[in-house]
């Protein structure tokens, strides 16, 4: 992909975010910050808002060949229901698709990503998985 | 003896592990039980008692080792525990507490005997060490009382010849004589007068030996138990609120829910003890705990309970920085227990 598209593609995904910034007054802005981050600062092959059942999150790809993931932002000072946390796993399954000029996939949901975004900006990213996973080494 | 003997799903109860219950604590004391449940039934527990010749040390402890109730409420439903509630010891007989006042008493001597003869070696042993050390100052200690020794002589002498100041000076020369000696015979003097008061000491280790006493008790009446485990059993209405078939044992709502999630990773083969140092319910090595690091940090959680953002950094924080998967651990609406891993990813 050469920089002009790149510059287009990022100028549809934040116009995408502003328009569902009304709508999720809390998450909103989160979104757009958590975008922003995995945009610029680690450049993520790709990055696209999404919404569905009440929830908006981040669908991306880290480079091109790593598998989709969802990362779903979250204000640190957020309170949320454990029953809440395991149903983002429910909610969200069935609903990850990539379209990248390609056949859209749907893929089932193995884990996601919080994004949780402090008053002073940082992000801290943690990856909930819906079962026992073992430390890496 | 034929309800001790009952089968229990082909287990009789003469073979199940016996845990005492009292004061609320679950403690086994059988030492071959304790390894069994360990290498058989992977009940790690906790030994709690302290070693006899090592009291003050706390890396390793002897027996009782003391349960959990999540372990109990494991070992019950797999039947492979007995709980032996509201027990009450016999009062030994008189032939029981002579023989056991006439041990203590021949363990007590010959304890001591072991420890005077462990002093002596060491003392001999360190003579031998500083014996050159020793000779040079012995040696400059006997010139230095020879030539008081000579001049109390001289000063002596001096005294005879005038007899008017002989009543004084001859008491002092004369416990100065005395009171001046070669250091090496003073040495061996103090060497066996040591020896002697220890020899002399009347058996300060050896408990006294009473005679028509029975054993000490916390109270008054010698035919009450050495404590008391008259325990309350709860009423049948509570227990029929609890769908837990331990008549024995009451469970609050935690409980429950900590004995469910404890039993559920008990099958799935780990070995499980308490996570206070990092914050976590239960620790989960998936192998003995003397010989495998553990993989898990289960943080037991109610399903409706709410928790913030900044909980789930403290968890993730804590359980990575100790190389350890944070778990969230808890029970839905349908009984089923359900997991959520906790993986730190980075921060910006």
């Amino acid at each position: 992909m050469d920089n002009s598209s790149d510059n287009n593609d990022h100028k549809q995904q934040l116009d995408l975010i502003t328009k569902l910034v009304p709508l999720y007054t809390l998450e909103g802005p989160i979104l757009h910050q958590v975008y922003l981050d995995l945009v610029i600062v680690k450049r993520w092959y790709l990055i696209q808002p999404r919404e569905t059942n009440g929830l908006c999150y981040l669908e991306g790809k880290e480079t091109a060949s790593s598998p989709a993931q969802v990362i779903f932002p979250l204000s640190a000072r957020k309170t949320i229901k454990v029953d809440e946390l395991f149903s983002l796993f429910s909610k969200l399954q069935h609903k990850t698709t990539i379209e990248s000029g390609q056949n859209a996939t749907q893929q089932s949901l193995s884990f996601l990503t919080l994004g949780i975004v402090d008053s002073d900006s940082t992000i801290s990213y943690y990856r909930i998985h819906e079962k026992l996973v073992p430390p890496t080494e | 003896k034929q309800w001790y003997q009952r089968r229990v799903r082909g287990r009789t109860r003469e073979m199940m592990i016996k845990v005492l219950h009292a004061r609320g604590k679950f403690t086994v004391w059988d030492t071959n039980d304790i390894l069994t449940l360990r290498t058989q039934h992977r009940i790690v527990g906790s030994l709690i008692g302290s070693l006899p010749d090592h009291t003050q040390q706390n890396l390793f402890h002897g027996v009782p080792l003391l349960l959990e109730i999540e372990e109990v409420f494991v070992g019950i439903q797999n039947n492979f525990l007995t709980l032996e509630d509201n027990v009450v010891f016999e009062t030994p007989s008189k032939e029981e507490v002579e023989s056991y006042w006439s041990q203590q008493y021949k363990e007590a001597e010959e304890l001591t005997i072991k420890e005077r003869e462990r002093k002596k070696a060491k003392e001999k042993e360190w003579r031998e060490k500083n014996h050159q050390t020793l000779e040079s100052n012995n040696n400059s200690k006997r010139k230095r009382d020879e030539q008081k020794e000579k001049q109390a002589e001289d000063v002596n002498r001096n005294e005879e010849k005038d007899e008017t100041q002989t009543t004084t000076s001859e008491d002092s020369s004369s416990n100065s004589e005395k009171n001046v000696t070669p250091i090496s015979s003073s040495t061996t003097q103090t060497v066996e007068t040591n020896q002697n008061s220890t020899q002399n000491e009347p058996n300060q280790a050896t408990p006294t030996k009473p005679t028509d006493k029975t054993p000490p008790t916390s109270t008054t009446n010698p035919q009450t138990p050495p404590f008391d485990l008259n325990l309350t059993i709860p009423s049948t209405s509570l227990r029929k609120t609890l769908s837990f078939s331990i008549p024995q044992l009451t469970f609050t709502s935690q409980q429950i829910l900590r004995c469910k999630i404890f039993s559920d990773l008990w099958s799935k083969g780990f070995y499980l003890t308490c996570a206070s140092k990092f914050g976590g319910d239960f620790l989960a090595y998936p192998g003995d705990p003397l010989r495998f690091h553990a993989h898990y940090v289960i943080i037991v959680v109610e399903f409706e309970q709410t928790i913030t953002a900044l909980d789930i950094i403290s968890y993730g924080r804590l359980a990575v920085s100790v190389k350890k998967s944070p778990v969230l651990a808890t029970v839905d609406n349908n009984d089923t227990v359900r997991y959520t891993t906790i993986d730190w990813q980075g921060v910006t």
